[in-house]
C-alpha cells in the first residue's frame, strides 16, 4: 500500500513535470503544424513509459544505463531506468510526414530530448528516405533502447550497449521489401552527431568531454519471420574528441560491425547478440556479446541472461573487461502493460580500466506502451 | 396382409427417404455455414471507394506499412471481437503468432516511427469507425459479414 501511494505520487509528480517538459520541447512542432494546412486529425499519437526502482544490493555502484550514466548505488532509486517517450507523426500529404519523438530519462535529470526529428518521404511502396535526426541503429536494440516494452529486460544487457554516441543527423534511405516469406529490412544511412559534455564520457573520465562522430556511413540488414530474427550491421566514420577543451583525438577512423540472431520456437526464445568496435589508430578492439533465453508460461517470461564485454588489453592499458549474468521475470499484465523484476550479477575485471566495480542489483520495472 | 405390409413399406420407405433428404439438407446448409464461418473477407464501409489488392499488399497495411496507391487503402483495424476470426486471421495473413505480430508492431512503432494499427473490439464500433473512415480496411468471417449492415466485402482473405 505504501509502495504504491510512493509509486503513485512519484508518477503523479514526474509525470506532471515530464509532460510539461515534454509540451515545452515540441512547441515548435505544434506552431508548424499549426501554420501549417495541416488537421489535428491527421497527427497521430504513441509513446512508451518504463518505470524502474533498483537499489544495489551488494558492492557499491551499478551501470545500469551506459549511454545516459544511469547509475545505481545502495540507496533505491527511480532515475537510472525510468524514461517516457511521446512520439507525433503527422502526415502533410500521402506520401510526406513528420516524425519526431521527445524522450524524457531520469538518468539525465528528467531533462527533454529529441530522441527523433525527422521528415519521411515515401518513395515506392517499399523503399522511404528520411532526413532529420535519428537513433545510431549500431546494436540490435539501439533505436528502441528506451522502449522496455520491447523486450523482457528492464534494460537491455548493460554490457553490450556501452556506446556514448546514441543519435545522427543525417539522411538514411530504408528498403523493405517481402522475400520468400521473410520480412526484409535494409537500411543505409549517413550523418554525424556532435555532443558536448557526453553524459557517459565526462561521467567515467570525471571531466567534461566533448565528442564528435562524424563522416557516419551505416547499413543494416534484417530478416525476420515469426519464429526467427537475422541481423547484421555495419558502421565507419570518424571520431573528434576534447577533454576539457583540449583536443585529445581528430579525424580518427572507427569501424562497428555487429550480427544478431533470435528464434522464438513456440514459448521458448533465444536471443543473442555480436558485436565489434575498432579504432585501429589508437589500437582499441572491443568486442561484446550477448546470450539469453526465455520461456513464455502464459503472461509470465522468465529469463536468463549473460553479457560480457572484452576490451583487447593495448599499450595504453586499455583492458574494460566486465560481464553481467541475469535472471529475470516479466509478467504481462495486459496487452499494453508489463511489470518486471530483475536481478544483475556484474563481474568488473578491468584492472587499469575497472568501470564501477563488481555489484548485485536487484530492480523493478513497470512497462506500458499508448 | 401383404397390400397392408406394402403399403407400410411404401410409407416407412417415404419417411426415410424424406428423413435422408433432410437430412442431407441440413448437412449441407451446416456445411455452408461452417464454411462461412472459416471463410474471412476484407471488408470497409459501404460506399468505400477501396480496390482489391494482393494478400501480400494487406499483409504490409495491417504491419502498419505503406501500401502502394493502387487500392487507396489508407489504414486497417484488427477486429478483434471474433477471437477465431482473429487467429485464422494470424496463421492465414500474417503467418505469425499474437505476440510475434505484437512485437513486430511495437517495434515498426519505435524503431522506424510508423503508426498505431487501430483495434476495435465491437462489431458495431467497427461499422461506425468504417463509415467514418471510408479508405480504411478490416477483417471479418464471411457469415458475419453477411449478416452487418453497413459494410461491403472487398475480397476473400482465407
Amino acid at each position: 500500500m505504501l509502495i504504491s501511494t510512493i509509486i503513485q505520487r512519484y508518477l503523479h509528480i514526474s509525470g506532471v513535470i515530464l509532460l510539461s517538459r515534454i509540451i515545452k520541447s515540441t512547441v515548435p512542432f505544434f506552431v508548424l503544424v499549426l501554420l501549417s494546412p495541416i488537421s489535428v486529425a491527421d497527427i497521430h499519437i504513441s509513446g512508451y513509459a518504463s518505470v524502474a526502482a533498483g537499489r544495489v544490493t551488494n558492492g557499491n555502484r551499478f551501470l545500469s544505463d551506459y549511454p545516459n550514466a544511469g547509475v545505481y548505488d545502495r540507496d533505491w532509486s527511480f532515475s537510472p531506468d525510468t524514461s517516457i517517450g511521446v512520439q507525433l507523426i503527422t502526415d502533410v500529404d500521402d506520401k510526406l510526414e513528420f516524425v519526431i519523438q521527445a524522450v524524457s530519462n531520469g538518468a539525465t535529470d528528467y531533462s527533454v530530448n529529441l530522441d527523433w526529428a525527422y521528415i519521411n518521404y515515401q518513395l515506392s511502396s517499399e523503399v522511404t528516405i528520411q532526413a532529420g535526426r535519428k537513433r545510431l541503429p549500431l546494436y540490435y536494440y539501439s533505436d528502441f533502447f528506451d522502449v522496455g516494452y520491447a523486450y523482457y529486460w528492464i534494460r537491455p544487457p548493460a554490457d553490450n550497449y556501452t556506446w556514448q554516441i546514441t543519435h545522427y543527423n543525417g539522411l538514411s534511405l530504408q528498403y523493405q521489401p517481402y522475400i520468400g516469406g521473410w520480412d526484409a529490412l535494409f537500411n543505409v544511412y549517413a550523418g554525424r552527431e556532435d555532443s558536448d559534455d557526453n553524459e557517459l564520457l565526462s561521467f567515467l573520465s570525471a571531466a567534461s568531454v566533448d565528442e564528435t562522430w562524424k563522416n557516419m556511413v551505416g547499413i543494416v540488414a534484417e530478416l525476420s519471420k515469426s519464429w526467427a530474427e537475422f541481423r547484421a550491421t555495419y558502421m565507419q566514420g570518424q571520431l573528434d574528441r576534447s577533454v576539457n577543451s583540449i583536443v585529445t583525438d581528430q579525424n580518427v577512423k572507427q569501424k562497428f560491425s555487429g550480427v544478431s540472431v533470435n528464434f522464438y520456437v513456440n514459448e521458448l526464445i533465444i536471443l543473442s547478440e555480436y558485436n565489434q568496435y575498432e579504432r585501429p589508430t589508437s589500437d582499441i578492439h572491443v568486442n561484446t556479446r550477448m546470450l539469453s533465453l526465455g520461456y513464455q508460461f502464459g503472461a509470465y517470461t522468465p529469463h536468463i541472461t549473460h553479457s560480457a564485454l572484452h576490451q583487447r588489453e593495448n599499450q595504453a592499458g586499455g583492458d574494460e573487461n566486465h560481464n553481467t549474468s541475469s535472471i529475470g521475470i516479466r509478467w504481462d499484465y495486459n496487452k499494453t502493460t508489463q511489470l518486471k523484476v530483475q536481478f544483475d550479477k556484474v563481474k568488473d575485471k578491468g584492472i587499469t580500466i575497472p568501470v564501477l566495480g563488481d555489484s548485485e542489483t536487484l530492480s523493478f520495472g513497470l512497462d506500458f506502451v499508448f | 396382409m401383404i397390400i397392408f405390409n406394402s403399403i407400410i413399406r411404401k410409407k416407412v420407405s417415404k419417411i426415410i427417404l424424406v428423413f435422408v433428404f433432410s437430412l442431407g439438407f441440413s448437412f449441407s446448409l451446416i456445411t455452408v455455414s461452417n464454411a462461412e464461418n472459416t471463410v474471412g473477407v476484407l471488408i470497409a464501409a459501404e460506399l468505400s471507394p477501396v480496390n482489391k489488392t494482393s494478400v501480400l499488399e494487406i499483409r504490409r497495411l495491417f504491419l502498419g506499412l505503406p501500401s502502394s496507391s493502387d487500392n487507396l487503402i489508407k489504414n486497417t483495424v484488427i477486429n478483434l471481437s471474433d477471437p477465431v476470426a482473429y487467429k485464422d486471421f494470424l496463421k492465414n495473413i500474417m503467418h505469425m503468432t499474437d505476440s510475434g505480430y505484437r512485437r513486430k508492431i511495437v517495434k515498426r512503432i519505435f524503431r522506424q516511427g510508423g503508426k498505431k494499427v487501430n483495434e476495435i473490439d465491437d462489431i458495431e464500433e467497427i461499422v461506425n469507425y468504417l463509415t467514418d473512415n471510408p479508405y480504411d480496411v478490416s477483417f471479418m468471417t464471411a457469415n458475419v459479414a453477411k449478416k452487418t449492415k453497413g459494410i461491403k466485402v472487398i475480397q476473400v482473405l482465407w
